[in-house]
């Protein structure tokens, strides 16, 4: 057999994407994601490259010819995929059947990392885990608009029980006036007219005593029916307060003062005292006419509670606040009363005094007042011992 | 005819109604002798001190509502004859006052001559002209209530809760809320709104 030139194949070098990789070992190690393997090696033959034969097989495939023409012996690979490869490759030595040198390579190129089964797992977990993500916020979300539209709910039905409240308190209100006119004006009016007539009439058949009677009656039912008028009228504007009411600079000395020259009258029918402790010039700065009426209201109810006794005025500044304090030695009112008169809720029972019904209008003015004003109202009694009523203001 | 002059205990709570009224009789009806009350309790202890022979006499007084007191006046002075003088429509307390036989009734929106003349056949014990036939409908759901329910309801107009009206009428609690409870169901009122409304319509109030 003629010996050809025979020779052993040598692996040269190992390019991984153009690196330079390490042939040391049997079993090569690669990275996941090999874009270019060129695989170079060596041959000893003493021919021309022309007529060298190399094969390769890859794996056990077909074998394939390799490509002498760029003059080097290479094998190029591109994008591989993972796995463990056998690269054999052979090379024709001479004539004759299977007259072939071989040298193999065994390489692998790692399973990149999204292909391996934890990370498919892992994957697999994710998007589990993003999809419950996704559903709890979206019935968080849900939960949130629930939460809201209960909280929206709820502050309707409160502020519609509110309104309730209000509208059967202005029910009450609306029978008490209705009552109070009926009683405290129609009625005596009618009587009144009925008195006047029999006076003109039939002056000389009534005793002169009785004369004198009917007419301070008269005098006297004509006063009441005044101010009931003007305090329903008070309560009628101060219920609904206008908001371009403004306030101003006025002494309250001078205030008091008026408030007393139109209660001089009921107060000296009850013998008593009215004392205007409020020191001249106290220049403050409020709404003048609505204080007038909240005042006037106080002195009122405290002439009401108190027989030949003393009502006095006083005020007092402290830290922006004005503190207005009436005072009178009548005979108190019972805890109920003062409980009656603070409650919110209630249309105020009118209080009864000397065997006349009150109308219970003027706490109602009272407390419209000090809403209006933002004002708070405290009431000590002791029972026959008199009342304090004690009202403080912002002055900002 | 009658053998005595009769002795008149007048009791309003309003002392121009109270002139009025004294004028009214002595210009109109006769020179009697006429006292004043201005409370429920004035008018017991007036009744108590002396001898009257007639009372005429308001519903609504400051200290309480006269139906309170009218059983007592009934069992204590049999001869003493009432007159109911007032603003509440008479039909509402019909059924009641023909309960303690009570029969006359004044309102006092009537005109004039109709307070003289049944003021004139009271004082002078003629029978009583039946005003409540002629004036109102057979409607008012309020004439169904009894003397307590009435007087309940007087309260509760004024505003009063059930604890006072318990303390005001010495009643238990629960018996002030079984008498509101069946207030509501004669009158057929779904609420104290309602109640309120319909005590407007029928001119009910304290």
């Amino acid at each position: 057999m003629l010996a050809l030139p025979s020779g052993k194949i040598y692996i040269d070098k190992l390019l991984v994407d153009g690196k330079y990789c390490s042939t040391a070992s049997t079993t090569i190690q690669l990275p996941g994601q090999v874009k270019k393997l060129e695989i170079i090696f060596a041959v000893s033959a003493w021919c021309k490259k022309e007529n060298l034969y190399i094969d390769y097989a890859l794996n056990n495939d077909q074998w394939i010819r390799v490509d002498m023409a760029s003059g080097e012996p290479k094998i190029n690979f591109s994008n591989l995929s993972y796995g463990n490869y056998n690269l054999l490759i052979r090379k024709m030595n001479g004539f004759g059947t299977n007259n072939y040198s071989y040298t193999s390579v065994a390489f692998t190129i790692a399973t990149p990392f999204y292909q391996q089964w934890w990370f498919r797992v892992l994957a697999v977990l994710a998007v589990a885990a993003i999809g419950y993500l996704i559903f709890r916020l979206r019935l968080r979300g849900y939960d949130l608009k629930e939460k809201k539209l209960f909280a929206m709910v709820e502050q309707k039905t409160r502020d519609l029980n509110l309104k309730n409240i209000q509208l059967e308190k202005n029910d009450q209100i609306k029978t008490r006036l209705i009552s109070v006119i009926n009683h405290d004006i129609i009625t005596p009016l009618k009587f009144m007219h009925y008195a006047g007539k029999a006076l003109v009439e039939k002056k000389e058949t009534i005793g002169p005593e009785q004369q004198l009677q009917t007419i301070s009656e008269i005098t006297q039912t004509a006063k009441d029916m005044e101010m009931l008028s003007s305090q329903i009228l008070n309560w009628i504007i101060y219920q609904n307060p206008n908001e371009r009411m403004q306030k101003e600079e006025f002494d309250l000395h001078q205030s008091v003062e008026m408030v007393f020259a139109v209660l001089k009258f009921p107060a000296k029918l009850k013998n008593t005292q009215l004392q205007n402790n409020v020191p001249a010039n106290s220049v403050i700065y409020q709404y003048m006419e609505p204080l007038r009426v909240l005042v006037y209201n106080l002195v009122l109810n405290s002439i009401n509670f108190t027989k030949e006794g003393l009502v006095s005025v006083q005020c007092n500044i402290a830290a922006n606040t004005l503190f207005i304090q009436v005072t009178d030695s009548g005979m108190g009112m019972t805890k109920e009363q003062i409980d009656n008169v603070m409650s919110d809720e209630k249309v105020i029972a009118a209080a009864n005094v000397n065997n006349k019904k009150g109308t219970g209008l003027g706490y109602m003015i009272i407390k419209d007042l000090l809403k209006m004003m933002s004002g708070s109202l405290s009431i000590k009694s002791i029972k026959n011992n008199g009342t304090t009523v004690l009202v403080s203001l912002p002055l900002k | 005819m009658q053998l005595i002059k009769p002795k008149i205990l007048l009791a309003d709570d309003h002392g121009m109604i109270r002139s009025g009224i004294t004028l009214l009789i002595q210009m109109e009806i006769g020179d009697y002798s006429i006292t004043d009350a201005d409370s429920c309790a004035k008018v017991m202890s007036e009744l108590n001190k002396k001898f009257y022979t007639h009372l005429i006499l308001d519903l609504i007084f400051a200290d309480g509502n006269a139906l309170e007191i009218l059983p007592n006046i009934k069992s204590l002075y049999p001869s003493l004859k009432i007159l109911i003088f007032s603003m509440q429509p008479s039909e509402i307390h019909a059924e009641v006052f023909k309960k303690i036989n009570i029969s006359y009734f004044l309102s006092k929106t009537s005109d004039n001559d109709t307070v003289v003349k049944v003021l004139t056949n009271f004082l002078n014990n003629d029978k009583n002209i039946d005003q409540s036939n002629s004036m109102v409908s057979g409607v008012n759901p309020f004439k169904t209530l009894s003397s307590r329910e009435l007087q309940i309801l007087h309260y509760m107009l004024n505003g009063f809760g059930t604890k006072q009206i318990s303390d005001t009428l010495n009643l238990k609690m629960n018996s002030v809320s079984t008498l509101k409870k069946r207030i509501y169901q004669k009158t057929d009122s779904a609420n104290f709104k309602a109640l309120i409304d319909l005590c407007t319509l029928y001119k009910i109030n304290y």
